[in-house]
């Protein structure tokens, strides 16, 4: 039992990371389709009988008529849950998909195991390809940042001088300022519309601004420590190339504190693009991330009235949350982290 | 003390100066200037636009155009807010007032929270008093802010005994003032109790224990020397609460600095979006500073570094 809780953040983070890669295939539609007879939909029930109440092994789902839908008022209307249901063609794995993982029988009832939106688009769908979009950001930006940051904290430790200087005072500047309000000051040189793909590597780069500073001082500080170990000088002194001293002497120690500080900075940055296209400024709405979603949900008669509209702000609490003890776990000591 | 206040005003000078290029460049690096649209126009002639940039001075080269731009933000004039049709400045600075009113109350909470958790927890660290305390800063550290916001909101709703948002009095202040306090809140608690464990090991504190001293008294000899860390964090405190403020405004739809921000960004409000992060980093920067000589007024040994 204690062995689970132990190993919990990595599971549950794990097999989030699977899901979202996974979303194409997993995700019963499209996050774009709409089923325009079926909007705000409650989330059907499952139940192993069929049409005719007999027991069978095949799951059935129920959607309820909601009262936006004149048209199907008459109660309620079952259809049978086919596994690796026919679908429109997509690409996943840089193949092209004729089926998903699960869908509906019959091709008038769609399958809303969360429920629809007030579009009558599937919310399981918009939320698996929106955690996509946010999740994968997240790493996105912590490698980029982890890359950019090393390099310079490196560079800026090991020459020292004006450089480093420099190097601080814009990492200053940049501390200076809380950090959603640098990702919006990049933002505004853009424009708000963009294409996802261009919102994805924009909001992803922005936050490599901020990420980068953090690696690059804590590289740094090792980096001028490290230097001046007896093994560092004496291969300097045996005539090895600065490029080879760093490499083979001096970067492999700082492994462990690149590993943490990526930990740290993951959920961190998972918030700030959450929070971005929640304030309207990252991914643009047709398209689907954690953020436009809970700000769909975030007004009290979608609150009252359709709460399964919630499920991202559930799924976010549940990876942040996972995410935070995961890094907690790595730091096993209690460091001072930044906040939002 | 002279020795260390010069050399601390010298850092923020470079700061600020910094800062100043970094705000300018991002107006530089928008694409095209302002009689761009002019150029476009049939009805306005080449050499008007060409005159008209010489008048304004576009033609001239990058630092030329900083100084100038720097001159007047330092006279006081951040541009014009061509959404709202007013002097930015004007905006801005009004904007400002309401988030530091709403900043002030949060910081009261979390001053109000942070100081009997942190040193009840101290007292009786490894004890049930402290688990909870952990607990509800674990919690407050892990929470995020935006989903914060949105459960006072309907706790808001559903309870009815505040309103659901908007300016006014000090009713509307409590739920938004909350959910910006309690992330700074649990962070500071965390720092609160580990400097008042080490604190209350010291010999000085022992020594104090063993002459018979009350509780009080005690805790009141070991928090000076624990309080060093988090006067040094107060510096931080309105980097995070300006950053809180642009979610919990945007939700409680409070007319601060925070939701002008994403207004502004929104509508293509450039002057006012820029300089609104100007004026609020220029707010970062002198509670570092004040935090600075603060500890350094409480604690002789910087001074002297």
């Amino acid at each position: 039992m204690k062995t689970i809780w132990k190993y919990a953040p990595w599971i549950i983070s794990a097999v989030l990371y699977l899901l979202v890669g996974a979303a194409p295939f997993l995700a019963p539609y499209d996050p774009q389709q709409q089923f325009r007879q079926f909007p705000l939909q409650p989330p059907a029930t499952i139940q192993f009988r069929d049409q005719e109440g007999e027991r069978s092994w095949r799951p059935h789902f129920r959607l309820k008529a909601s009262g936006f839908s004149p048209r199907h008022s008459e109660g309620t209307r079952m259809a049978a849950i086919d596994l690796w249901a026919e679908s429109q063609p997509y690409s996943w794995l840089g193949l092209t998909w004729q089926a998903r993982l699960f869908g509906s029988r019959d091709p008038s009832l769609p399958l809303l195991l969360l429920g629809s939106d007030r579009l009558g688009r599937d919310v399981l769908s918009r939320l698996l390809h929106g955690a996509r979009f946010s999740f994968t950001i997240g790493l996105a930006a912590v490698l980029l940042s982890a890359l950019a940051g090393v390099f310079l904290g490196a560079l800026s430790g090991y020459l020292a001088g004006w450089a480093d200087g420099l190097m601080m005072r814009i990492t200053d500047v940049i501390f200076s300022l809380p950090p959603i309000f640098v990702v919006m000051g990049v933002r505004v040189l853009f424009p708000i519309e963009l294409s996802p793909s261009r919102a994805y590597w924009l909001i992803a780069l922005s936050f490599t601004l901020l990420g980068f500073t953090i690696f690059a001082r804590v590289i740094r500080g090792q980096v001028l420590s490290l230097k001046t170990q007896d093994y560092a000088l004496w291969a300097q002194a045996c005539g090895a190339s600065h490029w080879w001293v760093l490499r083979r002497h001096i970067l492999p120690f700082t492994l462990n504190t690149v590993l943490v500080q990526g930990m740290v900075l993951l959920p961190t940055v998972v918030l700030g693009e959450v929070t971005l296209s929640f304030l309207g400024m990252g991914v643009q709405p047709p398209d689907p991330s954690l953020g436009n979603l809970i700000a769909e949900a975030s007004t009290i008669p979608v609150m009252t009235g359709s709460p399964w509209m919630l499920w991202p702000a559930v799924v976010l609490l549940l990876a942040v949350f996972c995410f935070n003890l995961l890094a907690d776990r790595i730091k096993g000591v209690e460091k001072s982290r930044r906040m939002w | 003390m002279s020795g260390f206040l010069f050399r601390r005003l010298r850092q923020t000078l470079l700061l600020l100066f910094l800062l100043s290029l970094f705000v300018f460049l991002l107006f530089d690096l928008i694409p095209g200037d302002y009689l761009t649209e002019m150029e476009m126009s049939p009805s306005v002639s080449a050499q008007r636009v060409e005159q008209l940039r010489a008048q304004y001075g576009l033609d001239k080269p990058f630092l030329v155009q900083y100084f100038t731009w720097l001159k007047a933000v330092l006279g006081g004039n951040l541009g014009y807010s061509f959404a709202q049709q007013r002097p930015a400045a004007a905006l801005i600075f009004e904007r400002l007032a309401n988030t530091l009113l709403l900043g002030t109350a949060a910081l009261a909470m979390t001053v109000l929270m942070v100081f009997p958790i942190g040193i009840i927890s101290a007292l009786h660290s490894g004890r049930w008093p402290d688990r909870l305390g952990s607990a509800f800063s674990m919690l407050g550290l892990s929470a995020p802010p935006l989903l914060m916001a949105l459960f006072a909101l309907y706790f808001a709703f559903a309870s009815r005994w505040f309103p659901l948002g908007g300016i006014g009095g000090p009713r509307h202040w409590i739920l938004p003032g909350l959910v910006m306090a309690l992330p700074l809140a649990s962070y500071l608690i965390r720092q609160l109790r580990l400097e008042m464990i080490d604190a209350l090991q010291q010999p000085h504190v022992l020594a104090a224990a063993a002459r018979g001293l009350s509780s009080s008294q005690i805790v009141r000899h070991a928090l000076r020397s624990a309080l060093n860390p988090l006067i040094s964090m107060l510096g931080l405190v309105w980097g995070a609460l300006l950053g809180g403020s642009v979610v919990v405004e945007k939700i409680f739809n409070w007319p601060g600095l925070g939701l002008l921000l994403v207004e502004s960004i929104l509508s293509r409000d450039l002057f006012v979006a820029l300089n609104a992060i100007l004026v609020s980093a220029l707010l970062v920067i002198f509670s570092n500073l004040l935090a600075d000589l603060l500890l350094a007024c409480n604690d002789p040994r910087i001074r002297y570094q």
